[in-house]
């Protein structure tokens, strides 16, 4: 990898006026000469030779040790020869013994990828293996079925605070549960339409209202503990409320059709229960219809099914 | 691009056939579609009755002004009664739904399998007009809304007293030789003096509803729980013909007190129906219609829904009261039928000089579709 270094030297010469020299060095040793005359670049280059920067083979090892924790910028350790900050006219930015702006900004110079090997090696000592029972991904899931999704965000800026970085999602999903019929009804209508995932059968609870990661986190367990608990719960207004069937359940030995059918005395083992069942299902679970009170070609479908489905049930004939 | 010409005669004019000579809806077959199924003078008057009529108003000023009583022969139709006819009797009541889009005749699908049904000696329980029980007839007159009253019986509930009587009368008229044939089986206390014994026939319940009119619902109820309760083989079948039926699944506008609406549950002669409604019973049949044009809105602001799709009125509830149930589809004329309705006006010279040539004929088809009741109001016109 090439590195491209852009040396901005400014000369301080009696006589001659100050003139702004930009080169660019690159390590595959092409200098393009720079615009001045032969005696004043060897006295610059001399200069640039004992700037200790160029030594930065040797410093590898030991950078860790130099600068092992996160701290202000210091000039003196650190030997690159940088530049920041605002120009004045006909200036050069201001070096690093003068730059506020470098004093300022958050560097991450504890954090060169050595540091870290060292400091993963030195941590290892202190770490299990990861075990072998958990090959697949269902395994993992049935370990450990709740999933907790934060995000972390780094970047150079002012300040290292992201207020998105509070957000903490929790899924589940709800066959690792142990629920009735009742309760996971109850538990995905509580939930709502947004947070259960009916094709896959995740719930996910987001959490964003706190300022604190933390706290999301919290609040993101007390929500699913109190779904758990309350779904398993059967209030006295229950019985009535639930004849909407917007949820898409519908169980039918539990509904007043089943009574009535029961009050025909039929065979249970008929095929024509079964289409009963089936019919009366899908006309229940019809999803909200845009405009109502029109006949569309699938709701005509449902109710002749259903008609279909009643005659054979009662054994009636068909008009020929 | 053919033009209908002004002078030849159209289609309507060539149907040579237009009456149904078969007196018996029960032997009418697929080929009788399009006919015409006449009532004659001695049935009308059980069929027509005096209060809450079956038919609507605009058919029966027609009906007096062409001087018969038609009713067309229509797919539906057949159709009910053929289930009529098969039905298993021995088992709960079969409820069959009629639904379509406004104005195309499910009420007279219904009244053709009444005339069916009385042929065949059945009990008719006819609710042809619930939207009276659950709207105030005069919403202007105050000192008038004296239509609902709190029930002896129950005192959750509310009676309506005039209307239950009304109700006792069109029953009466109705069933007029059956009722004497049919008895009672239960003591019934009407209130701290009155008693009426068991093994009275229908008749004197009818006739006491009738007089004693405070007491008018609750002898409704009564002689429903008798039909539902039914034990001895003499009892007659049973035709339950509730029109309208959306309306005990809705909202009312009756109010009890100031400010406080009345579900249609509270009210008596509601709740008995419903009953009916249901398959607990036997030895009958039931025929629900669905009518969207006389819904109340409390406010007046609610759009009405204006529905084809049958449990779109109904509801949840009523869909779970009613089934399972076979719903059946009245749709608009087909063009046959179409031009059977117009030939039948021309055969009552309603129609007659440009409405009968092609051109006159294509231009009611054009304006009304093929609506029954569209067909009706622009032939009034001409």
């Amino acid at each position: 990898m090439t590195t491209v270094q852009k040396i901005c030297v400014s000369l301080n010469m009696p006589r001659i006026r100050h003139i702004r020299v930009f080169s660019s060095v690159s390590s595959a040793g092409l200098v393009p000469k720079p615009y001045l005359p032969d005696n004043l670049m060897k006295k610059t280059k001399e200069r640039i030779a004992r700037h200790p920067s160029f030594l930065a083979d040797t410093l590898e090892g030991e950078w860790s040790d130099i600068w092992p924790l996160p701290n202000q910028f210091n000039p003196y350790l650190v030997p690159l020869p940088l530049r920041m900050g605002h120009t004045q006219k006909f200036c050069v930015s201001p070096d690093k013994y003068t730059s506020v702006e470098l004093l300022k900004v958050q560097n991450f110079l504890h954090l060169t990828p050595p540091a870290i090997k060292k400091h993963c090696a030195a941590l290892k000592k202190f770490c299990t293996p990861f075990p072998k029972e958990l090959k697949t991904q269902q395994d993992c899931e049935r370990e450990f079925p709740v999933e907790t999704h934060t995000v972390d965000y780094v970047a150079a800026g002012k300040t290292p605070r992201n207020p998105a970085a509070r957000v903490v999602t929790k899924t589940i999903r709800l066959s690792n549960l142990v629920l009735d019929h009742h309760a996971r009804l109850k538990l995905t209508q509580l939930a709502g339409k947004e947070r259960y995932n009916r094709s896959n059968d995740i719930l996910t609870i987001k959490v964003d209202r706190c300022p604190v990661k933390k706290q999301n986190q919290d609040f993101a367990d007390y929500l699913l503990t109190a779904l758990y608990f309350e779904s398993w719960k059967t209030e006295p207004w229950e019985s009535k409320e639930n004849t909407s069937h917007s949820d898409g359940y519908y169980w039918w030995e539990d509904s007043p059709s089943y009574q009535n059918v029961k009050n025909l005395s039929l065979s249970w083992d008929s095929p024509a229960v079964e289409k009963y069942r089936e019919s009366v299902r899908e006309i229940k679970l019809e999803p909200e219809p845009e405009k109502l009170g029109i006949l569309t070609e699938e709701r005509k479908e449902a109710v002749s099914n259903y008609k279909d489905s009643v005659i054979k049930l009662l054994n009636l004939p068909v008009l020929a | 691009l053919r033009t209908n010409s002004d002078s030849s005669p159209g289609l309507a004019s060539s149907i040579k056939k237009i009456y149904c000579n078969e007196r018996d809806p029960g032997n009418h077959t697929l080929k009788d579609i399009g006919l015409m199924h006449e009532i004659p003078k001695e049935d009308q008057s059980s069929l027509v009755l005096k209060y809450d009529k079956g038919f609507r108003k605009k058919f029966l000023t027609e009906a007096s002004a062409v001087d018969k009583l038609c009713i067309m022969i229509r797919k539906p139709g057949l159709e009910l009664v053929n289930y009529l006819k098969h039905a298993n009797y021995s088992t709960a009541v079969n409820r069959y739904l009629m639904y379509g889009p406004a104005g195309c005749g499910k009420t007279m699908t219904m009244m053709y399998a009444v005339d069916y049904c009385k042929k065949q000696g059945w009990l008719i329980v006819p609710v042809f007009n619930p939207w009276t029980w659950i709207q105030y007839k005069n919403t202007y007159i105050v000192h008038q809304r004296e239509e609902i009253v709190r029930s002896l019986w129950n005192k959750d509930r509310v009676d309506h007293p005039e209307i239950a009587a009304r109700w006792l009368e069109n029953f009466r008229q109705i069933n007029s030789d059956l009722l004497e044939n049919v008895f009672t089986t239960r003591e019934y206390t009407w209130s701290k003096h009155e008693k009426t014994k068991s093994g009275v026939s229908f008749s004197t319940l009818v006739d006491l509803g009738i007089a004693r009119v405070r007491i008018a619902t609750d002898v409704a109820g009564c002689i429903l729980r008798e039909i539902i309760n039914q034990d001895s083989p003499d009892f007659p079948r049973t035709l339950a013909a509730v029109d309208c039926a959306n309306s005990f699944f809705g909202i009312s506008t009756l109010k009890i007190e100031p400010g406080v609406y009345l579900e249609p549950n509270e009210l008596a002669l509601v709740h008995n129906f419903k009953k009916i409604l249901s398959n607990k019973w036997k030895n009958g049949a039931v025929i629900v219609g669905l009518n969207t044009s006389g819904i109340p809105s409390q406010t007046k602001r609610i759009a009405k829904v204006s529905s084809e799709h049958p449990y779109d009125i109904l509801g949840q509830e009523g869909f779970d009261i009613l089934d399972p149930h076979i719903p059946i589809h009245v749709p608009h004329y087909t063009d046959k039928e179409a031009i059977s309705h117009l030939a039948y006006y021309q055969d009552r010279k309603w129609l007659v000089g440009r409405s009968t040539t092609e051109a006159g004929e294509a231009e009611i088809l054009q304006i009304c579709g093929n609506s029954p009741t569209d067909i009706c109001v622009y032939c009034g016109h001409l």
